[in-house]
């Protein structure tokens, strides 16, 4: 009975499903935090609101080989579809806006006043973002962080339509559990559902210890 | 070619500014009651605010030119601004907020000797929610500095600073464009700052230049503009230093008379202008005795006007002349007219030198 390969199959996923919602949101989370753009914004939201599995259904449709993208990519060695990259994907996606949404609270409440302040010393535009805007929302934009990767732990529907359920390679946590539980593995099903229950926890307090000071 | 040569049209809300302004000063005061649009001008000066139309120059640089398109961006414009509220960053110590500005810029850095002439080098390590008000104000400065300005602009620098801090920031600020070797332009709507800043003053009021010139002369002349309504200093009394006063002060030689000051710094026979205000100005119907106040002149009412809830008058003996505010229930207790013979008195503390403090 092995616990261990979705345990670290899934932090894995989760990480890089994270550091690529986060480098989507960040530009957009600035874009947007200072000016809004109801149209723009509910669609960079929407997958917070769409079923999983409708999210994983477009996906399918844009990765796969029916289309040219599809094809380009498992051309060049990338295949997505029925791989861990794919879970990746698809991770990202469903807890993008999790991250954009909270990312552009925190850069909104960023008080203008410092990136003026910047902007008069003769900063540029990147370095007022980097250097200010950035480490004064730093906590907000950890807690949005957090929120991404909780998300990306716990998705099923979007990752099982994209990356199926191949043990070892694309078997999630949450995919193994349905998988045990389908099986009448319930020993497995509790162990799994016990490994899932420590990783949730422990990343949370790791990412709680890790949380910037309050400035203001 | 000034220093500071700007024409310029200003929208900002309902406010509505036409702004005129030629000077060489290397210490310039721009002196208004609050919503003169003093903190708008600097705005458009430093960039964040886009004049309707105009030009604005600062030495060789045009920044800002609407009739040629020229709108330099604030970053590009070394304009040294501390504004009025405090904008350290947050998250930096004091010492990484003052680097950071030295980084922004090539050739900027400021004077090593700035941050101990600031008497900040101590706060280095703390957080900027970890300074008092004064701290506060001292670092932008530093800050301001660091970043290598051709002018440095001063947003009322000791709004919100409490009297101890206030002193002790004063002569730092009035020193300034001397330390930092950059001209400087100082906002405030307190005489005694002006006095202790500035070469000129420029008076605005609802939007425009309504005086401008040397201090004492442009601040003390009475009635040809509303600088009492400003400042509330209605009593400017131009004086000689005597020798210090037994017993603590100084004495100030007034028109043929001599007043108790407190402690004024310089030599016998230098010039010194004391402010007084009206309201500290009290009036007795006859001599008076057995009081602390040390200043009591025997004067005669000239005149008595309204203002508002109170009475303004005017109180001559000789060359000598005073206007008090008192109640109009005292006027009539007193029976107090056109004439009549008095004795002005106020305490020591009431009048303020108004002194160069460099």
């Amino acid at each position: 009975m092995n616990v261990w390969t979705p345990l670290f199959l899934t932090f894995r996923i989760a990480l890089c499903s994270t550091v690529l919602a986060a480098l989507a949101g960040l530009p957009l989370a600035r874009r947007f935090s200072r000016r809004a753009n109801p149209l723009a914004e509910s669609a960079l939201l929407l997958p917070l609101v769409l079923p999983p599995t409708t999210l994983g259904w477009y996906l399918l449709l844009l990765l796969g080989r029916s289309t040219a993208f599809g094809r380009f990519l498992e051309r060049h060695g990338i295949p997505l579809v029925f791989d861990w990259k794919g879970a990746v994907v698809a991770a990202a996606c469903v807890s993008f806006p999790l991250f954009f949404a909270t990312a552009r609270t925190a850069l909104a409440g960023v008080d203008p006043r410092w990136e003026d302040a910047a902007r008069l010393l003769g900063a540029s535009d990147t370095k007022v973002f980097v250097r200010v805007t950035v480490p004064s929302a730093a906590r907000g934009l950890v807690s949005a962080a957090i929120l991404a990767f909780a998300r990306s732990i716990g998705d099923f529907g979007a990752t099982l339509l994209v990356a199926g359920n191949i043990p070892g390679r694309t078997q999630t946590l949450s995919i193994a559990i349905y998988d045990a539980f389908s099986a009448g593995e319930d020993r497995r099903a509790t162990a799994l559902v016990a490994v899932t229950t420590v990783l949730a926890y422990a990343s949370l307090l790791a990412a709680h210890r890790s949380l910037p000071r309050r400035w203001d | 070619m000034g220093l500071i040569s700007l024409a310029v049209r200003i929208r900002r809300g309902t406010f509505e500014g036409d702004f005129r302004i030629e000077s060489e000063a290397r210490a310039l005061a721009i002196f208004g009651s609050s919503g003169a649009g003093k903190t708008t001008l600097l705005d458009a000066v430093a960039g964040l605010v886009r004049p309707e139309e105009g030009r604005i120059r600062i030495g060789g640089s045009v920044l800002f030119d609407s009739s040629a398109g020229i709108d330099v961006p604030a970053r590009r414009r070394r304009v040294g601004y501390v504004r009025q509220s405090p904008d350290l960053f947050p998250a930096m110590t004091v010492s990484e907020n003052v680097a950071f500005a030295s980084s922004c810029r090539a050739g900027a850095g400021g004077s090593r000797d700035l941050p101990a002439a600031l008497g900040i080098a101590r706060l280095n390590d703390r957080r900027p929610r970890e300074l008092s008000g004064g701290e506060t104000r001292r670092v932008q400065i530093a800050r301001t500095l660091a970043a290598g300005p051709e002018i440095l602009l001063l947003d009322e620098p000791f709004a919100n600073l409490d009297a101890p801090a206030r002193r002790e920031i004063l002569p730092l600020v009035a020193a300034l464009p001397r330390l930092a070797g950059v001209p400087a332009v100082l906002v405030t709507h307190d005489v005694e700052e002006v006095f202790a800043f500035a070469d000129e003053v420029i008076v605005v009021e609802g939007g425009r230049v309504v005086a401008r010139g040397q201090p004492l002369e442009t601040l003390s002349r009475p009635g040809t503009w509303p600088v009492a309504r400003i400042s509330g200093v209605e009593n400017f009394l131009a004086g000689t230093l005597r020798e210090p006063a037994p017993g603590g002060g100084t004495l100030v030689e007034w028109e043929g008379t001599a007043l108790r000051a407190p402690a004024i710094r310089g030599e016998p026979g230098d010039p010194v202008t004391l402010a007084l205000f009206a309201e500290d100005v009290l009036v007795a119907s006859g001599p008076v005795g057995g009081l602390s106040a040390r200043n009591a002149l025997p004067m005669r009412v000239e005149t008595i006007e309204e203002a508002g809830d109170a009475v303004l008058l005017t109180l001559v003996d000789g060359p000598r002349r005073l206007r008090s505010r008192i109640t109009r229930d005292a006027v009539s207790a007193l029976a107090i007219v056109p004439g009549s013979e008095i004795t002005a008195v106020f305490k020591s503390a009431a009048l303020r030198a108004l002194a160069a403090v460099k």
